[in-house]
């Protein structure tokens, strides 16, 4: 009798706990359709098979339901999206809590290396530049997403993830054919000007009168400065305000030493040829050797303080001194991205395109009442050593990564919400918003040939050829926390005139050479670097290919050409 | 201000002249006790025996304490967010420990937030000098500093304003102290805490002490000193 009544008492939690869980079901359904209904459209799928993928979710989710994530990424327009919306979205329709950080880019840089350093339990999942996939690879402190995907994370792999569709995953995949990092957005720093400036009549004549040759997107870095000094110098204002014909930032910070470490060395052509990064020495001016830097330093086989790297940073001072708004020096890249708004600066060579969503507001002197912008993006003009097949500027791809000390049973679900972000149900209303396109399916959608009037020539480039020669730090710097400092830390004493040119960039060689050393004699990481002995600079100097001798004229004549023929070259 | 010196070891091989000042304020449970006792104070006691260091500690209010460490040598401000904006400032010896960053309201509050914005316009109390202050504002939330937390407290218990954003382990033990009962709804931030020194600080004293602090991590006296202190924390928290 005993036994009889236990049997229905177990019977009767297993009909109410069915319930229950149905009831939850219904529930998170529910609110998948309102998401769907209500913010994520458009969306490159159909309806019905946007609820499909979040179906997955929701059944996916179940063992996580109640769970609290804790994911840390950059503060720009597409991850404050993602954390004030689609973190919430995910929580009501998974049931997974997620505190979503969005702090600055060095900020992520400093708490990944601590938790993989010292040890430390931090975070579940990082929003991690790929500028680190040199360190990654090497350290082997990340879960290979590439095996994660096929082994204990197969059950919480989305089916229709689609890594065929995204555009940065030679970014993110290490020498050793292994996927790290999933890209969960992309942006570029491109060549960016006023289009309604460079198209008046009475400035094409008086830049065509004073240089000989035509007012349009430079080509190298000769134009560049001849128009910087045309519009600072020669124009000085116009409507009645003043104006300059370049913008930079120049105070002391890990975003400073962005400004170099990103792309500047390699637009100078600092290094050699090929993509994403130049072989052997890439755009920081370390040399590999199979697999091993060798050297930063001219002396060793690199190119961090060879002529082209003193022309760089030469250049940057000089412009960033003659032709940039006074107290220049002082802005950080925040700071100089927003006053671009202000609506007096001609041309600006090292535009990040994170900034677009923030420069097409209506309203702004910068945009036509109808809110088509009265500036366009175009690729970057390229530097005295700089030959073809070379990288052109730099691409972040701020992308997902999972350490291994952090708990699988905290990774599973941090991975459900990583790709709940990049999903095709979600991506193209979080390019629309953030404009930092990953998905070849968005970026060929109608909705982004429609708005392609309004974004000044973004999506141009992003169909274009042209972005894979824009790209991220590369495989050659071992130890992307260690070394970047050295950027920031010695850039500065060359601005304010504390050390020449050459003698900043001597510093800033020896310091890359000495955590070289360091990771050498440490000898924890694969493919860890065993440095050249010192040899007299002219033996590299005179080899082909960089470190690359100096050239006699460092300013050859300007040339210009037409939006339609830049794009053109990359078709 | 009180002053208190904590370690006379010395060590020869950086330098005779390498006492340091070290500028705190009460923040228990890292920093309690006129900075005698805490898990803080007790990690950086065993730093300094270990990397042989002399130091003193002076408890002074956190907004001065940065602005002591930014003027003179030998002096480190105690325990600072480590951040992008403050990263170029300070030489950091870190992180000493990770904190957590949390928004309470009064007890019986029935607000859900599901995601910090869910805070929306509403102001949020803040301690001056804590660097969650920039990092609200970036969020495009409104903030109001005090130059202390148990004005923070207070406020809050007036209604002066809806959220209080905190130490999630400090908070709790300052409203007990100023009778406020509190929830906390969200964590919304994790923080490298951290020495941040004079930015001239000899660089072989900072190099000396990272590498005896993550000796530290790896060998587990820093979890033994947090455990020491857990019980205290989980009463305090759960009040």
């Amino acid at each position: 009798m005993y036994a009889h009544r236990n049997l229905i008492l177990m019977i009767c939690i297993f009909f109410m706990t069915t319930a229950f869980s149905q009831s939850t079901e219904k529930k998170f359904k529910k609110r998948a359709l309102f998401w769907i209904e209500n913010e994520f459209s458009p969306s490159t799928l159909s309806k019905k098979e946007q609820i499909k993928e979040l179906d997955w979710f929701i059944k996916a989710s179940r063992p996580y339901r109640g769970t609290t994530i804790h994911v840390i990424s950059e503060r720009i327009d597409t991850h404050i999206y993602e954390a004030k919306v689609l973190a919430k979205a995910f929580k009501e329709i998974t049931g997974i809590s997620v505190i979503h950080e969005t702090t600055g880019e060095d900020d992520v840089v400093r708490k990944i290396e601590t938790q993989f350093k010292k040890g430390i339990y931090i975070y579940d999942a990082y929003i991690n530049d790929s500028d680190l996939i040199g360190t990654h690879f090497r350290s082997q402190r990340v879960r290979p997403l590439s095996v994660f995907m096929k082994k204990e994370g197969r059950r919480v792999t989305l089916p229709t993830l689609d890594l065929d569709d995204f555009i940065g995953l030679k970014f993110t995949t290490g020498p050793d054919g292994i996927l790290y990092q999933l890209p969960d957005q992309q942006f570029a720093n491109l060549y960016w000007y006023r289009a309604d400036w460079f198209a008046r009549v009475d400035l094409k004549r008086k830049f065509r009168d004073l240089y000989g040759y035509e007012l349009n997107i430079p080509v190298n870095w000769s134009a560049y400065e001849d128009i910087a000094e045309f519009f600072t110098i020669h124009v000085g204002s116009i409507d009645g305000q003043q104006v300059y014909g370049h913008m930079d930032y120049g105070y002391q910070g890990p975003s400073l030493g962005w400004r170099f470490s990103d792309a500047w060395l390699s637009m100078a052509g600092a290094g050699d040829k090929g993509l994403p990064n130049g072989t052997p020495v890439d755009e920081w001016g370390i040399r590999v050797e199979n697999c091993r830097p060798v050297g930063a330093s001219v002396e060793r086989g690199g190119a961090a303080n060879g002529p082209a790297a003193v022309y760089a940073l030469t250049k940057f001072i000089e412009w960033l001194k003659k032709y940039a708004p006074p107290g220049s020096n002082k802005l950080n890249f925040t700071q100089s991205g927003a006053l671009s708004k202000k609506g007096n600066i001609a041309q600006q060579i090292f535009w990040y395109t994170a900034f677009t969503s923030a420069l097409t507001q209506k309203g702004l002197p910068i945009v036509y009442p109808d809110g088509t912008p009265k500036w366009r993006v175009a690729p970057s003009p390229h530097g005295a050593y700089w030959q073809k097949g070379m990288k052109l500027g730099y691409q972040d791809a701020g992308s997902w990564t999972f350490l291994k000390s952090t708990p699988l049973e905290k990774v599973k679900p941090a991975w459900l919400y990583a790709q709940f972000v990049v999903s095709k149900t979600v991506s193209l209303k979080k390019t629309i918003v953030g404009l930092t396109p990953i998905r070849k399916s968005d970026l060929n959608s109608k909705v982004m040939s429609d708005m392609s009037p309004r974004l000044g020539g973004l999506v141009e480039f992003y169909r274009s050829n042209a972005r894979n020669y824009w790209t991220p730090t590369g495989t050659n710097v071992p130890d992307y926390p260690l070394m970047s400092p050295g950027w920031w830390k010695t850039m500065p004493k060359a601005i304010t005139g504390e050390l020449s040119p050459q003698e900043a960039m001597d510093e800033l060689a020896d310091f890359l050479d000495d955590k070289l050393l360091f990771l050498e004699k440490e000898g924890k990481i694969a493919c860890a670097p065993k440095l050249n002995k010192k040899r007299k600079r002219s033996y590299w100097l005179y080899k082909a290919g960089s470190p690359k001798a100096r050239l006699i004229n460092e300013k050859p004549k300007g040339r210009t050409i037409s939006f339609e023929d830049a794009i053109g070259v990359y078709k | 201000m009180l002053k208190i010196v904590m370690f006379l070891f010395l060590f020869s091989s950086i330098s005779s002249r390498a006492d340091l000042t070290i500028y705190t304020s009460e923040l228990p449970p890292y920093v309690m006790n006129n900075g005698e006792s805490g898990i803080a104070v007790d990690i950086l006691n065993e730093l300094f025996l270990r990397s042989k260091i002399k130091a003193e500690l002076l408890l002074t209010p956190n907004a001065r304490a940065i602005h002591q460490a930014q003027i003179s040598l030998s002096s480190c401000a105690f325990p600072i967010q480590r951040s992008q904006k403050r990263e170029s400032e300070f030489s950091w010896i870190g992180p000493i420990f990770i904190s957590q960053s949390a928004i309470f309201t009064l007890e019986n509050s029935k607000v859900d937030i599901t995601v910090l914005d869910d805070v929306g316009q509403a102001v949020i109390g803040v301690l001056l000098g804590s660097s969650d202050i920039t990092y609200l504002k970036n969020r495009g939330l409104q903030v109001e500093e005090a130059h202390n937390e148990i004005l923070n407290a207070r406020k809050l218990r007036s209604k002066r304003f809806k959220y209080w954003a905190s130490d999630s382990l400090a908070a709790p033990f300052l409203a007990g102290r100023t009778g406020v009962s509190i929830r906390k709804k969200i964590i919304f931030r994790k923080s490298l805490r951290a020495l941040a020194c004079n930015k001239n600080l000899d660089p072989k004293i900072v190099k000396v002490m990272n590498d005896v602090l993550t000796r530290m991590y790896k060998d587990g006296t820093i979890e033994r000193i947090r455990n020491k202190y857990l019980k205290t924390v989980a009463y305090h928290s759960n009040k």
